[in-house]
């Protein structure tokens, strides 16, 4: 079977790693990798420090110059401070560990209706009618937009955190899920009809790997999503975790713990992207060479 | 570069023209006053300085030298106010204890020149919730507005009742979030102001404890404040702003216009009558002193030790440094006060003589 197609969705997937991958635009040439290729290949993965070192400089001079207050913008070095005292103290790590587990919860659940609710759509034109409008409509409202509603239905506690961040991830989720089958081929669809395949097979050998990129576009997008949504939720119903440790900061006038909280997010989400597109490179390894091993 | 020395050169002079035509100027154009608002309802103040704006008394006294007087009532109460103070917004700002203490602390620039008098706290539960009796709230929801004066007469009613943090489940939400949550169900309690009053009357709560009457150190405090750069510049604003707001306190002190000053506070949204409520049976200038006695005092002191204690902040604040009663004592002896109101003592009793 030579699963050869790449779904729409994960092509703007592809393009949009390739846009926020170190080095920028694949095709500008660093004139340091034309001279010794080792130290370039270094200097390659670096380079895109540059634009975070240079904010850094900027903040550091804007807080030693006093810019802005003090109390408003505290120095870098303060924030990294807050930063090791809250990560070795505990309480920033246990914030971190309670919002991850809220986080890989709520994104199971929805990614895995997400995925059942895609392929349902994508499998048959009756339900495609019957449920793609309301589901392209539904998804145009943001995920906090039913926040006032479910806080009366599910009250302030873990559920409604939970509803809020399986509700984010369930969306990308079934909406790669049903482009990505809608892809296929149906000259591969007709094969397979020829060949008898019963249903498990069809899933597993067909649908399954002719799917499969836009599935892992659509999980990724799913994880980021709900980690977007988690500090929205946190940061406006919040009792623990991350989001909620952000705003008691703001409550609190102690702008470091804002910001050290913000890196912490930047950074976990960013992490967590990365350890995706590993996985996704790896699990896809056995597609056609070349397709994807420009999305690092 | 060439483009960015340049604008640093002309920066560079244009600096000691900036400042000493500042220096120069005796008054300023705008005075910019915030009140603690009360985070729900209409932006108005209550207690004395939403007397003070409602007559328009700063407004008669500096009409004559043509400086405008700016009022923001911040929706975001307390902490709000703090993040104006840093941005330089604000020139006074009437605010409660906690926040003040956690903005003086992060190094904000004020001065305390009045006490903002003094309020009851309530802790209204759910009609429902099944919680008859104060130790009736282990283990149940509690909802309070962290950062606010409102959340550290929270802790001081839960050490009063040998509870802590830990027994309850205690959620962190606004004053306007309070009702709905507990409208809805979603909390068991919440810890707040006398908007719950208003509830009580529909029997959506009960309320279970409340510092009406005699004042305890559960009750609200707060200070009337300057930033540092404005009493510096200007001390006969300062003074004048001073003078105005004893005015309006005696005024709102007196309870010959009882009704007229709930009223005026019902414009924050807060019907009259449950001012009516919270005031029952008390004599006005019994809360609305601007004296900074041992009472106040006190209240400061402990709230520096809580927030201390609690992480809230990590600096000490040196009280007698931060306090200015000067303005205050000026204005006291102009108008003949100095025995208006009582003085009273750490405990809230009123000292003789």
């Amino acid at each position: 079977m030579q699963p050869a197609v790449r779904s729409l969705a994960a092509d703007v997937g592809a393009a949009e790693a390739l846009i926020a991958a170190p080095g920028g635009v694949a095709q500008w040439t660093s004139p340091t990798r034309l001279a010794w290729p080792a130290l370039s290949r270094v200097l390659r993965r670096l380079e895109g420090l540059g634009l975070p070192i240079a904010v850094l400089v900027l903040w550091a001079i804007a807080a030693r110059q006093a810019w802005l207050p003090t109390q408003i913008l505290p120095p870098p070095e303060r924030v990294w401070e807050v930063l090791v005292d809250g990560l070795a103290g505990g309480d920033l790590l246990h914030a971190l560990g309670v919002s991850l587990m809220r986080v890989l919860e709520g994104c199971l659940i929805g990614s895995a209706l997400g995925l059942a609710f895609g392929v349902l759509l994508a499998s048959s034109r009756v339900s495609e009618v019957l449920l793609y409008p309301t589901f392209k409509a539904l998804a145009q409202i943001p995920t906090i937009g039913w926040l006032p509603l479910l806080m009366l239905v599910f009250g302030l506690e873990d559920a409604l955190k939970l509803v809020i961040i399986a509700k984010s991830s369930f969306i990308p989720m079934a909406f790669n899920a049903f482009e990505g089958v809608r892809a296929i081929p149906d000259s591969l669809t007709e094969v397979g009809t020829v060949l008898r395949l019963n249903l498990r097979q069809r899933l597993l050998r067909l649908v399954l790997p002719g799917s499969l990129p836009a599935l892992f576009t659509g999980q990724r997008l799913a994880i980021s999503h709900a980690w977007k949504a988690m500090v929205a939720v946190e940061i406006l119903v919040s009792t623990d975790g991350i989001g909620a440790t952000m705003l008691a900061g703001r409550q609190f006038f102690q702008l470091d713990v804002v910001m050290a909280c913000i890196v912490v997010i930047g950074v976990t989400g960013f992490l967590i992207d990365r350890a995706f597109v590993f996985v996704e490179r790896r699990a896809l390894r056995w597609r056609v060479a070349g397709n994807v091993e420009d999305r690092s | 570069m060439k483009i960015f020395a340049r604008i640093l050169t002309v920066a560079a002079l244009l600096v000691p023209l900036v400042s000493t035509n500042a220096a120069a100027q005796d008054k300023p154009k705008v005075i910019r006053v915030y009140g603690q608002g009360a985070g729900f309802g209409k932006p108005y103040g209550n207690q004395v300085i939403g007397v003070l704006r409602d007559r328009g008394l700063l407004e008669k006294e500096f009409e004559k030298d043509g400086i405008k007087v700016e009022w923001t009532f911040a929706t975001g109460t307390g902490p709000a106010i703090n993040e104006a103070i840093a941005n330089g917004q604000a020139d006074f700002a009437n605010y409660g204890g906690l926040p003040n203490i956690v903005g003086k602390a992060a190094g904000l620039p004020t001065k305390i020149l009045a006490s903002y008098g003094i309020g009851n706290v309530y802790l209204a539960v759910r009609a429902n919730a099944g919680i008859d009796r104060i130790e009736d709230l282990k283990g149940k929801k509690v909802a309070v507005a962290f950062g606010t004066i409102n959340h550290l007469g929270f802790q001081r009613f839960l050490e009063l009742n040998k509870l802590t943090q830990k027994d309850l489940k205690v959620v962190n939400l606004k004053a306007g979030d309070q009702v709905s949550a507990l409208q809805a169900g979603t909390v068991d309690a919440a810890f707040g102001g006398s908007n719950f009053l208003n509830l009580e009357d529909k029997k959506l709560v009960k309320i279970l404890f409340d510092t009406r009457g005699e004042p305890s150190p559960v009750n609200n405090f707060g200070a009337f404040t300057v930033t540092e750069s404005f009493a510096k510049q200007y001390p006969d604003i300062v003074r004048r702003v001073v003078k105005n707001f004893v005015i309006a306190a005696r005024w709102a002190s007196d309870d010959a216009n009882r009704q007229e000053v709930f009223n005026i506070w019902a414009k924050t949204g807060i019907p009259a009558d449950a001012y009516a409520d919270d005031f029952l049976n008390q004599p006005l200038r019994e809360r609305l002193s601007p004296l900074i006695d041992d009472f106040v005092l006190a209240r400061y002191r402990e709230g520096v030790v809580f927030s201390k204690e609690e992480g809230f902040i990590r600096q000490d604040v040196d009280l007698t440094r931060w306090i200015d009663t000067s303005y205050l004592d000026a204005a006291l002896k102009e108008l003949n006060l100095q025995n208006y109101w009582s003085r009273r003592d750490a405990a809230g009793k009123v000292k003789k003589g």
